[in-house]
């Protein structure tokens, strides 16, 4: 009968010698795409704050009703506090490698379950009041118009659809985790 | 970057070179990802290596880390939620065909590709076995009880008895 640990190490050697020079290559490349991923996050929320904070401050005349602009600058106060979170709690942390297989894959998994959680909070709050105050603002500038009331509805179906649809997806995929994490295996 | 890292970085990965290699067969079929995996892995080792203090065993630090960066790499994997334990394995494997014949390069393939079924912690298990490690060690690397070990490596050898008809 075939030995299988003795097969499986058999005729596999590693290839050559370890290159430093690759590794550190390697080490600096991770690092590159690490700081380009933060960046092109940082350039989205500052687009999107930009974009509100224009809203805003652009004259009467030429934008937003007055109580509107408000709920544009709450907004921006909302995406400010989103990119915020994200850079301080909201990127994978970098974990002890040295820890023991099991406590580094249950903080890992931990962390995810975590973040998904608490959407609702984190990412869906912040921008809640600016929203409502805006969309208000909106209303009441054009109170009257016949075309308001159904195009409220319709604006509002369609926030309240997004929302309810984030907080069910992350509810379901921290759920899940939440499983994987009941069935890992007690700790030593 | 200190010669006297790079020369802790030698001695942790030359000594453990080709089980760090195989490692990988356990985690990608693809060969060009393979080598990348090996690579984050010795770039893994490498970022660590500072904060070995000694508190274990070089192999079992080395294991850890390879082994943890391996596990991130599941864990970003889609395929993650279809991975299976060694139980439910043990449990739906048929029998080998007594009559089937492989080489053993077929054999390896076939047993790597059993591995990469296998959720994160029973796969390490699993590799840890397969390089030889004896249940307390593996229990050092992996964190599960030494108890649990012996439990599942008993279900590992009668799973590959029963798949591949292989001594264990």
């Amino acid at each position: 009968m075939t030995d299988a640990r003795k097969l499986w190490t058999a005729g596999s050697k590693a290839p050559a010698e370890v290159s430093m020079e690759a590794v550190l290559a390697r080490e600096v490349k991770f690092k590159r795409a690490v700081r380009i991923s933060h960046a092109m996050e940082h350039a989205a929320g500052v687009f999107v704050v930009g974009f509100f904070v224009a809203g805003a401050a652009l004259p009467e005349q030429l934008g937003l009703p007055p109580i509107a602009r408000v709920g544009a600058a709450l907004i921006a106060c909302g995406a400010v506090f989103v990119m915020t979170y994200l850079a301080l709690r909201g990127r994978p942390r970098e974990a002890r490698r040295d820890a023991s297989t099991l406590a580094c894959y249950r903080a890992e998994l931990e962390h995810r379950r975590a973040l998904l959680a608490s959407v609702p909070r984190w990412y869906l709050a912040p921008f809640m009041p600016g929203m409502v105050v805006f969309l208000a603002g909106i209303a009441i500038d054009k109170w009257g118009e016949p075309q308001t009331l159904p195009t409220l509805a319709f604006v509002l179906a369609v926030v309240i659809a997004v929302n309810v649809s984030i907080v069910v997806l992350n509810r379901r995929a921290a759920a899940k985790l939440g499983r994987e994490l009941a069935e890992l295996p007690t700790p030593e | 970057m200190s010669a006297d890292l790079q020369a802790r970085f030698a001695e942790a990965v030359g000594a453990h070179a080709d089980a760090l290699w195989r490692l990988g067969r356990g985690y990608e079929h693809d060969p060009e990802r393979r080598r990348d995996l090996h690579q984050e892995i010795l770039v893994s080792i490498w970022r660590a290596l500072p904060s070995f203090e000694g508190r274990s065993s070089l192999r079992t630090f080395v294991l850890r880390v390879a082994h943890n960066t391996a596990c991130a790499h599941v864990a970003r994997s889609k395929r993650r939620l279809d991975l299976v334990s060694i139980e439910d394995l043990e449990a739906a494997s048929p029998a080998r065909d007594p009559e089937a014949s492989a080489g053993d390069h077929e054999e390896v393939e076939r047993l790597a590709a059993l591995v990469r079924t296998l959720a994160p912690i029973d796969r390490q298990l699993i590799l840890l076995y397969l390089e030889g490690l004896e249940p307390a060690a593996i229990a050092e690397v992996t964190g599960l009880s030494a108890t649990n070990v012996t439990t599942k490596v008993s279900r590992i050898r009668a799973l590959l008895v029963k798949r591949f008809g292989m001594e264990a």
